[in-house]
């Protein structure tokens, strides 16, 4: 027997989801029928407002409710240096490590060639806009470590030079945890060049 | 189950779950190979890095013969090239090299004198400062080794060797036609005899004496754009890292 139209709709609109196959957008449907008119009705508004509320900062491109984010309009974080992340996901991740208290800058991307992505396709012209116009004093580059991120990160040490901004970039090598012996040459490498004297 | 060992280069890499990757690599004795790595997304795992673009490998992976997705059992790296990955020109040039394996080789189709092509063109490109010579030589023998030699010795139509000024290459036929042959609807592009003989080196010239190899100002830009329209004409569209490439040199 076929779903009918309602029922059919909403498990594909599940479907699009990511991680979300047949078996589970069904589950979550017939979920939601034996759900509370209510609980149901406060699912969809949360999905709504997500879209109505929830923006860019216009400053650095992270999602926000209040534009500047609360990052930006933060007196007690330094607005001088910039960390410069792919995804927003990264900066909650380095958000979540407490210890960072300058600001931020979304790119919402990495420069990928082997897709065709240049770096007129991500955000970079806005970043060095706003490191002539802010009087940054530092950029640290927290693109990941992969092919990707190294591109993106060149690119943008190459163009922010010549501004005579301090550009670093975060350390890549060995995870805490992990063991020297099992790891693969260029994560060795890459322990080596950014060593510290202790 | 059977197993596969072979050398491979690393041509692209998709999430497939929160942990497993799927590594497209060219191979040099089974042409193009899809494996799935489990564990490979994982912060401690063993892979590492190894599965970034053009990382040369040792691979030991397992499957159904003729079947499109295997398994990686083991890998340990041959060479990484981490050094295209410093500069941005080089890296972006392997990236076009490596797009273009990607489009000329198919899955379980040998290409072992391409595979070294592939793999001298790196080593190459991690070190010389004539990179837009290095393309030209990479596009025209990935052309030639995948069985698109172009013809440049002899008229497609009166079959004698070209002497006049100009010539015009023919881009579906991967041939020439000569001065005295040509009128004003022959097809194809028009070039000179001096450009012509550039592309006859590039065909021929080893590798170890790349830097002795210069275009002349003007010509280089006449080389670069028929080797990327014969290139074009033959996988059916342009390279998405061809921009980066053209950014640089046109
Ligand atoms: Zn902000
Ligand atoms: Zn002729």
């Amino acid at each position: 027997m076929k779903y009918s139209d309602s029922i059919a709709k909403l498990i594909d609109e599940f479907k699009r989801l990511p991680g979300i196959g047949q078996k589970t957008a069904e589950r979550l449907v017939f979920f939601l029928l034996k759900e509370q008119k209510d609980a149901v009705r406060g699912l969809s508004e949360a999905i709504l407002n997500l879209k109505d509320k929830v923006q860019s900062c216009s400053k650095c491109n992270s999602i926000t409710e209040n534009d500047p984010c609360n990052v930006c309009s933060n007196p007690k974080r330094e607005q001088k240096i910039i960390c410069v992340v792919e995804e927003p996901h990264d900066l909650y991740a380095i958000e979540r490590m407490g210890e960072y208290h300058g600001s931020y800058y979304v790119l919402m991307g990495s420069i990928s060639p082997l897709e065709g992505v240049g770096p007129e396709e991500i955000q970079i012209n806005r970043l060095v806009e706003r490191v002539k116009k802010d009087g940054i004093q530092e950029v640290i580059l927290a693109t990941n470590p992969n092919m990707e991120g190294d591109a993106t990160a060149i690119f943008i040490y190459k163009t922010l030079k010549s501004l005579g901004v301090k550009v670093t970039r975060i350390a890549r090598g060995l995870p805490v945890g992990s063991n020297l012996e099992y790891a693969d040459e260029v994560t060795i490498l890459r322990s080596f060049e950014g060593r510290m004297e202790m | 189950m059977p197993l596969f060992k072979t050398e491979a280069i690393v041509l692209q890499r998709f999430n497939l779950t929160e942990s497993s990757l799927i590594v497209t690599s060219f191979t040099r004795d089974f042409g193009k190979v899809k494996c799935v790595v489990k564990g490979a997304r994982k912060i401690k795992s063993r892979y590492g890095g190894r599965f970034e673009p053009f990382t040369c490998l040792n691979i030991i992976y397992s499957g159904k013969e003729h079947q499109n997705l295997y398994i990686l059992n083991h890998c340990d790296t041959i060479r990484p090239f981490y050094n295209l990955r410093e500069d941005y020109i080089r890296l972006t040039t392997g990236c076009y090299f490596t797009e273009i394996i990607s489009s000329f080789t198919r899955e379980a189709e040998k290409n072992e004198e391409l595979f070294h092509l592939f793999f001298r063109a790196l080593d190459i490109l991690e070190s010389t400062d004539n990179i837009s010579v290095l393309i030209r030589i990479f596009e025209m023998r990935t052309i030639a080794l995948s069985g698109y030699s172009p013809k440049f010795d002899s008229c497609l139509i009166c079959k004698n060797e070209p002497k006049s000024k100009y010539i015009n290459f023919h881009f579906q036929s991967g041939g020439i036609i000569c001065g005295k042959c040509l009128n004003s609807s022959s097809p194809g592009r028009r070039i000179t005899l001096g450009t012509l003989n550039y592309l006859k080196k590039v065909l021929t010239i080893n590798f170890s004496s790349i830097d002795r190899l210069r275009f002349p100002k003007g010509q280089d830009k006449e080389i670069a754009l028929l080797t990327q329209m014969y290139l074009k004409t033959i996988i059916g569209r342009e390279c998405k890292s061809y921009k980066f490439i053209a950014k640089q040199e046109l």
